[in-house]
Order: structure tokens, then C-alpha cells, then sequence
């Protein structure tokens, strides 16, 4: 046995265990951040996210919208008109009295006609301008023919005395054509529209008629949006002494109208109603210093709860970026607003009845009358459910260059992130 | 967002495991090393603490700078060790902050003095820790250090800012101390022996 008192005193309580009191884990839990105690907001409550997360949206938003604009001189109409499915491959040649204006019938487009056919085409009588082996290279074997042809036909003046095989006055317009013009008009065939379609439509004619189609100057819409600025924070320390904790949400009504300069580019402006809640919640707790055997984190204070609402008007101006593939539209937003309080409201309650705020008469500048600057920007989708109308979603982030509100350290010239949906309609 | 719990139970996890829970704040992991070395490290704040309550708002510091600071503790050395020595600091900061530190200049020579006690030799811890408690502040500390952490006298000297001789002065007189109470004891032990005979 160790008679040295240092090796007893060592011996006996190197290993001496002694069980705390529940209460120990109870004040540690409180005072220690864990991930299950924190108040767990949505990424988009994080101002550094929401931030990085908007610009991308933006930059790629603003990007899209630029090289759209860009490149969308007619290319994608081209790609549009090229991507149509043909689904009846041959189209049926109306049988009615063959109609042709035969001044109107190029050489150049005969020579379009193909050349591979081997079947002959009985050619009788005065050809002033067209050999028998040209006339007869024009009949094709699978009694088809190019679309053009029948397009520049059937559009041109009725010239039906030409029926007879009397000489032509012009050298362009070979009699041995018009003969068989006759032939195939009197026996409706079948024509092959899939081939060479890409350079018998009218194409660019057609792309300026998509393009303007599609461009409307003005445009209206009405949306609801909701805008969700949250913040839990608990503070347990020496320092305050007091658990806190506020959320803030804004609804609002707007009304916007703009004009379009482009295609792609436009300007917005409109009103908008906000309806802005913020709920604040304190509990005072004590906790004892070092020293002191009192209990700690026990609450010494009723839980107080005092809530706000405001009502403001905005008026904004933005410039809008937007484009549209078929039902699909995509649009962005940027610009300014300016916002003003006209109605104010705030409540109060304790987890005590009875119990008055301590602090009445500082609560009621809690909320910052003055008019206030917003920075915003938007991104966002189309629907088009109707030619010309449609709905939108969006995602909206606001930068309050004033606060909203003003208590202490709450002060909300911060970033707010919404959703949006409007139904619009151009015009 | 979602916090993602890790498989392992904290019961079953090794101590790299529950250092690992507890850096990424599991509240699981926590409690799990919270059960796991509370009463050790109670029992090592008691031992510079007058009474248990102070021990425990020690051991409640204490515990908030390790799993503050765990990210700090590098795998070499014992986990349990560096749990105690944050829990010596926490409880010498105490003592700073509650100015009950007393401490008498002056060498006496007691070491190597050793104690034959009957009363000594049936003590418990529980009866042990009374008798440390009972041992003024500066006497208290530098003999725990210096008997029971196994801290030199230069290292308690640098710790407490005190000389070296101030410190073979605190211990000395703690060991006193300590022997007159054991010899109160055991005079308490004999007169009890002698009744019952």
C-alpha cells in the first residue's frame, strides 16, 4: 500500500468518476451549437447562396437572352420551317379548268424540271423557241413535278386560248409545256412536295411574317408575389442574456405594363401593393455567471411576441429582357423601385395574460415610414396558354437599399428572395 | 436543407467516430461524448472546486471550449488526456475569475514526509475529494497539479504565475494540511474504536 501521500491521494482519485447532475447536459444542449437545435432555414435564406444562386440566374438569363437576340435573324425561323414534319408526302392536284398566264412562265424554271425522264412527249406542231428533246425532257416519269412550278402556275391569269397549238409569241414559254400543263391539269396527279421544300417555300418572306407574328409591342400583366426574408437567431451567452428570435414575410399585389422596343427588349413599370409581416419573439433567460449554483437557462421573462404588418406601394421601372420558342417564353427583369409606406399596424401578446410590453412606446418606430429604394431583378418562365397570353413564374430577388424596418440590430436593408406568378397578356 | 445524420449510433462509435460526430454537430454525437467522459471530468473539476456545483458550471465551460475547439485536437496524443487538461484550464480560469486564490509565499519542507494513518487506509475517493475540497484555493491547485496531473513546479509556476518556490511552498503546506486532517480522522476513528470496545 502507497503510504506517500501524493501516490494516495493520485491512486484514489485519478479514476474517480462522478455523475453529473441532468441538469448540466440540459444547460450544455442549450449553449452548444448542434445542427439539430439550429433553426434550419432553406438555402434561400442565406443571403451569400441566395446572392451567387440569383446572379447565376441572371448572368445565364441575361446571357440567353443577348445571344438569342443575337442570332435570331431568321435562322431559327429557317430551322422552325425546316423541322415541320411533312406528313402527306404527295398532295393531289385539284382537277378545274388549267389557267396560266403564259408570259409568265420562265425558260429558267423549265430548266428546274428534271432531266432523267426517258419517256417521250409527243410534240406536233410549231415549237418556235424549244427543241422535241428539250419538250420532251420535261415529262417526268413518276408524273411528278416541283412545287414551284405549280405554284407560279395556278397563281398566274387564265390564258386558255392558248389551247391551241398556235405559235408562240414568246420564246420563253414553250407550247410543248403549256400542252402538257393541260395534260396533267385534266388528269389530276400527284405531285412530291418533300423534295427541294427547303428552296421552294418562300422562306425569308415567311420568317418576316413569323417575326412580326410574333413581335407585340405592349404587353400587361398581374401577379402575386411572396417575399420571404427569415431569420432565427437565438442568442444564450453573458452578454445578452435573452433568447430572440424574428421572421419577416411580404406578400404583394402588382400590376405591371410595358412596352417593347424589340423583339427581345423592352421597358416595364406598373404598381404594386406589399403587404409586409414581421414577427418578433423575446424571451429574457438567466444565465449565471461562473460561480453561481443557480440554475441556468431558466427563463425569467414571459415570452413577448410582437408582430407588424405595413402596407406600401411601389412603383418600378425595368428593363425586360424576354424571348419566346413556340409556348415556351422565358423573360428577365431589372430595374428599380421606389416603395412607400401607407398603413401600419402592430400587435402584441405575452405568454403572460395580462403582461404589458415594457417597451410600447419605442415599438412604434419600429418600422421605417420613410419612402425606400429597391434594387430588383427577376428571372423567369412563360407559359403561353393562348396565342398571345399566357402564365409566368418567377424567381425575384430585391436588395433594399433602406430598411423596412429599424430595432436595434434588425435592420432589413438586406436581400429578399420571392416567388412570383402573373398571368400576362401582349398585345 | 437537410441535415444528413450519419449511419453510425453513437453508442457503437469509436472515439475517432464520435470526434467526427461531434465536428459536424451532430447533437447526437454530443450527448454521446458528453456521457462518455462527463464523470471523469466532473470528478477532475471537483478536485479544484469547493463544491460540486461550482464543479459542474467548470465541467459546463470546460465542455463548451473542447467541442468548440475539437477541430483542434490532433490524434497523437490521448483524447481523454487533452479532455482533462481543458478541464484543469477551465477550472484555473475560474479560480482567476473568481479571485479566490490565495497564496502563501514561503518553503516549507515537507516532501518526502509519509503518512501512516488507519483511517487513510480505509478512505475512499468520495472521502479523499472531501479532504482536497477541504484544502484552501492556491493549496488545492498546485497539489492536484503537481500530485495528480503530475505537472513540474516549473510548469505550475508558468501556469499559475507564481515563482517556483511559491509553488514548493503551496504544496508543501497542502500536504500538511492534508496530514492534519487525516490525523483528525483517525483520532475521530480511534475514539469510535474505543467506545464500541
Amino acid at each position: 500500500m502507497p503510504n506517500h501521500i501524493d501516490d494516495i491521494f493520485k491512486a484514489g482519485l485519478e479514476n474517480y468518476q462522478i455523475d453529473p447532475e441532468p441538469v448540466v447536459w440540459s444547460g450544455l444542449s442549450k449553449s452548444l451549437t448542434s445542427k439539430e437545435g439550429k433553426v434550419i432555414l432553406p438555402w434561400y435564406f442565406n443571403p451569400k447562396k441566395t446572392i451567387l444562386v440569383a446572379l447565376l440566374v441572371s448572368m445565364a438569363s441575361f446571357g440567353g437572352g443577348y445571344f438569342y437576340a443575337l442570332f435570331n435573324d431568321g435562322t431559327g425561323q429557317n430551322a422552325r420551317i425546316e423541322s415541320i414534319p411533312v406528313e402527306r408526302k404527295v398532295a393531289s392536284i385539284p382537277s378545274r379548268p388549267y389557267q396560266l398566264n403564259k408570259g409568265q412562265l420562265a425558260y429558267q424554271q423549265l430548266s428546274d424540271i428534271g432531266s432523267s425522264n426517258e419517256e417521250s412527249h409527243p410534240v406536233t406542231s410549231n415549237v418556235s423557241s424549244l427543241s422535241v428533246s428539250e419538250v420532251s425532257s420535261t415529262r417526268r416519269s413518276d408524273n411528278t413535278r416541283p412545287l414551284n412550278q405549280f405554284f407560279n402556275t395556278t397563281s398566274q391569269k387564265s390564258h386558255t386560248s392558248q389551247r391551241s397549238h398556235e405559235p408562240l409569241l414568246f420564246s420563253a414559254t414553250p407550247v410543248a409545256l403549256l400542252l402538257e400543263k393541260e395534260h396533267e391539269l385534266s388528269n389530276p396527279q400527284t405531285i412530291d412536295v418533300e423534295k427541294n421544300i427547303s428552296s421552294v417555300l418562300p422562306i425569308s418572306e415567311l420568317n418576316k411574317a413569323l417575326n412580326k407574328r410574333d413581335f407585340k409591342k405592349h404587353f400587361i400583366s398581374i401577379g402575386y408575389q411572396r417575399n420571404q426574408t427569415a431569420e432565427g437567431r437565438l442568442s444564450y451567452d453573458f452578454g445578452t442574456n435573452s433568447k430572440q428570435t424574428w421572421s419577416e414575410s411580404t406578400e404583394a399585389i402588382d400590376v405591371k405594363f410595358g412596352v417593347n422596343f424589340t423583339k427581345n427588349i423592352g421597358l416595364a413599370t406598373g404598381v404594386a401593393v406589399h403587404q409586409d409581416h414581421f414577427t418578433f419573439v423575446n424571451q429574457e433567460y438567466f444565465y449565471p455567471p461562473p460561480g453561481n449554483n443557480a440554475i441556468p437557462s431558466e427563463p425569467i421573462s414571459p415570452e413577448f411576441t410582437y408582430g407588424f404588418s405595413r402596407t406600401d406601394l411601389e412603383i418600378p421601372v425595368a428593363v425586360r429582357i424576354q424571348g419566346r420558342n413556340n409556348f415556351i417564353g422565358y423573360h428577365t427583369v431589372t430595374g428599380a423601385s421606389l416603395m412607400s409606406q401607407i398603413q401600419s399596424d402592430r400587435t402584441f401578446s405575452s405568454s403572460e395574460p395580462g403582461f404589458n410590453s415594457r417597451d410600447a412606446s419605442g415599438l412604434q418606430a419600429v418600422y421605417n415610414p420613410q419612402g425606400r429604394f429597391n434594387l430588383y431583378g427577376s428571372a423567369g418562365v412563360d407559359f403561353y396558354l393562348l396565342k398571345n397570353a399566357g402564365i409566368s413564374f418567377d424567381a425575384v430577388l430585391r436588395k433594399r437599399l433602406q430598411a423596412t424596418f429599424l430595432r436595434n440590430e434588425f435592420e432589413s436593408d438586406d436581400y429578399v428572395l420571392g416567388a412570383q406568378m402573373s398571368a400576362f397578356i401582349k398585345f | 436543407m437537410i441535415f444528413k445524420k450519419s449511419n453510425i449510433r453513437p453508442s457503437d462509435a469509436t472515439e475517432s467516430e464520435l470526434i467526427a460526430g461531434c465536428l459536424k454537430e451532430d447533437r447526437r454525437f454530443q450527448k454521446e461524448l458528453y456521457e462518455r467522459y462527463a464523470p471523469k471530468l466532473l470528478a477532475v473539476c471537483c478536485r479544484y472546486c469547493r463544491n460540486r456545483e461550482e464543479a459542474q458550471d467548470v465541467l459546463h465551460e470546460g465542455f463548451i471550449k473542447a467541442i468548440k475547439n475539437l477541430h483542434r485536437f490532433e490524434s497523437k496524443g490521448s483524447f481523454e488526456g487533452w479532455l482533462r487538461r481543458i478541464m484543469v484550464n477551465a477550472a484555473l480560469e475560474n479560480i482567476r475569475k473568481n479571485k479566490n486564490l490565495s497564496i502563501v509565499e514561503g518553503i516549507d519542507e515537507a516532501e518526502g514526509q509519509r503518512v501512516e494513518s488507519v483511517a487513510l487506509e480505509n478512505m475512499g475517493a468520495a472521502e479523499l475529494m472531501k479532504l482536497v475540497q477541504a484544502l484552501p484555493a492556491g493549496f488545492r491547485l498546485v497539489f492536484n497539479l503537481y500530485a495528480i496531473e503530475g505537472f513540474t513546479h516549473k510548469e505550475i509556476a508558468e501556469q499559475m504565475s507564481i515563482s517556483v518556490g511559491t509553488s514548493k511552498s503551496q504544496l508543501s503546506r497542502a500536504r500538511t494540511a492534508l496530514q492534519n486532517m487525516i490525523k483528525e480522522t483517525d483520532v475521530e476513528v480511534y475514539n469510535e474504536y474505543a467506545k464500541s470496545h
